[in-house]
């Protein structure tokens, strides 16, 4: 330890023997023990103000995940749900549906549309209906129905189109319309 | 700081500099105010600095005016806790020793209150620093009176003690130790000069009835 004792200010009634004196007597220093422990006190006190704000920097880091994630949950909550809704196209009673012929593909636009048209009779039926459509076609309508064989030709051509849906249902219709005609 | 050790801002007005400028780090000597801002800033190396030219002054301090050792070493670790957790509030307003030896003043009158085992017998007995080159009289001489100004200061009414002590581990002026004990200056200095007439007989008078005795 560095021994710090400067003399006293002789503006009072000092006494330079007194002091002299005094001085001899006093040599004392501080104990180790207590130096050590004043040390570790000084040093605990700035780690403890140097992680406060560690320490509230955690709640405050759980209450923006938490304020976060209800903001998303809420935002969800408020979109219109018939955004997501699929729009369904209402088909009028009088439109005459007319069937492929068997040139008819399915074209695929880049915004995801589906057309199929006819080339023959370059009729177009845009159905203008995302790929998902619960949109009820009748691609083998008419006179195909009449015989199974013509309408299970029109199926067949359905399915090699990629029309899959389409073809299971006019499947199930040709079951029940003829039962026992034996499907492939 | 000021309302935790119970001085007046007004009263530190009078002391020494108003506001101690940011000592650069490179100042090999940099003032106890600069060094206890460092600290207030985080910077332990600096504490232990200031803490090293206060340390044994302010133990001796308490020391001889508690007479007790395992109570000045208490209250001199009270200090030295209060001006730590007092960091954060520290404004370099006035002398840092000032602060410090009111804030040791003030523990000591608390310990006071507390406890008035300091009022009973002393027990440290007085450091020697025997000189190698001294002939063995004088050494003798110079040990007698050490026990004899040693035996008076202990005596001292505790004002006066108290002032005379401040005087001389300190290092401060008049109006200071005033300002530390709470008395004005002309009360100080009348306890000072008191003190010291009678630890200046103590010295001169070689046959005290208890060495006479021994």
């Amino acid at each position: 330890m560095t021994e710090h004792r400067s003399t006293p200010d002789i503006d009072g009634p000092g006494d330079p023997l007194v002091s002299s004196a005094y001085r001899e007597s006093a040599a004392e220093r501080a104990p180790d023990a207590l130096n050590r422990s004043v040390m570790q006190q000084a040093r605990e006190q700035v780690r403890t103000r140097f992680f406060r704000p560690v320490a509230w920097l955690r709640p405050m880091a759980w209450a923006a995940t938490i304020g976060l994630s209800l903001a998303i949950v809420i935002e969800l909550s408020t979109v219109p749900q018939t955004a997501f809704d699929v729009p369904v196209i209402e088909i009028p009673a009088d439109l005459e549906v007319k069937p492929f012929g068997p040139r008819a593909r399915k074209i695929i636009a880049d915004d995801g549309r589906v057309t199929l048209q006819d080339a023959g009779s370059l009729h177009k039926a845009e159905t203008a209906v995302p790929a998902t459509s619960s949109v009820i076609l009748m691609p083998c309508a008419g006179d195909i129905r009449n015989l199974p064989e013509s309408w299970l030709e029109c199926i067949k051509r359905l399915e090699s189109d990629g029309l899959v849906d389409l073809a299971d249902s006019e499947r199930e219709q040709l079951q029940q319309a003829f039962p026992d005609f034996e499907l492939p | 700081m000021i309302d935790a050790i119970g001085l007046n801002p007004d009263d530190l007005s009078l002391s020494h500099a108003q506001a101690v400028a940011y000592a650069p780090a490179m100042d090999p000597h940099p003032e106890d105010s600069a060094l206890m801002l460092r600290y207030k800033d985080g910077d332990v190396d600096a504490f232990e600095t200031l803490y090293r030219r206060h340390n044994d002054a302010l133990y001796r301090y308490l020391l001889r005016l508690c007479r007790h050792r395992d109570n000045a070493e208490d209250i001199f670790q009270e200090v030295w806790g209060k001006i730590i957790k007092a960091r954060g509030r520290y404004q370099a307003t006035a002398k840092f020793t000032t602060f410090l030896y009111r804030v040791a003043h003030n523990c000591f009158i608390d310990h006071i209150r507390r406890n008035q085992r300091h009022q009973n017998t002393a027990d440290i007995e007085p450091d020697s620093q025997a000189s190698p080159t001294d002939a063995p009289e004088v050494e003798t001489e110079r040990s007698l009176a050490r026990r004899r100004l040693d035996a008076a200061l202990q005596d001292l009414p505790e004002e006066q003690r108290d002032v005379f002590l401040l005087h001389e581990e300190s290092g401060l002026n008049l109006d200071d130790i005033a300002l530390v004990t709470g008395a004005n200056r002309e009360t100080t200095k009348s306890r000072l000069r008191y003190a010291v007439k009678k630890l200046r007989a103590a010295i001169d008078e070689p046959n005290r009835p208890e060495e006479e005795a021994s």
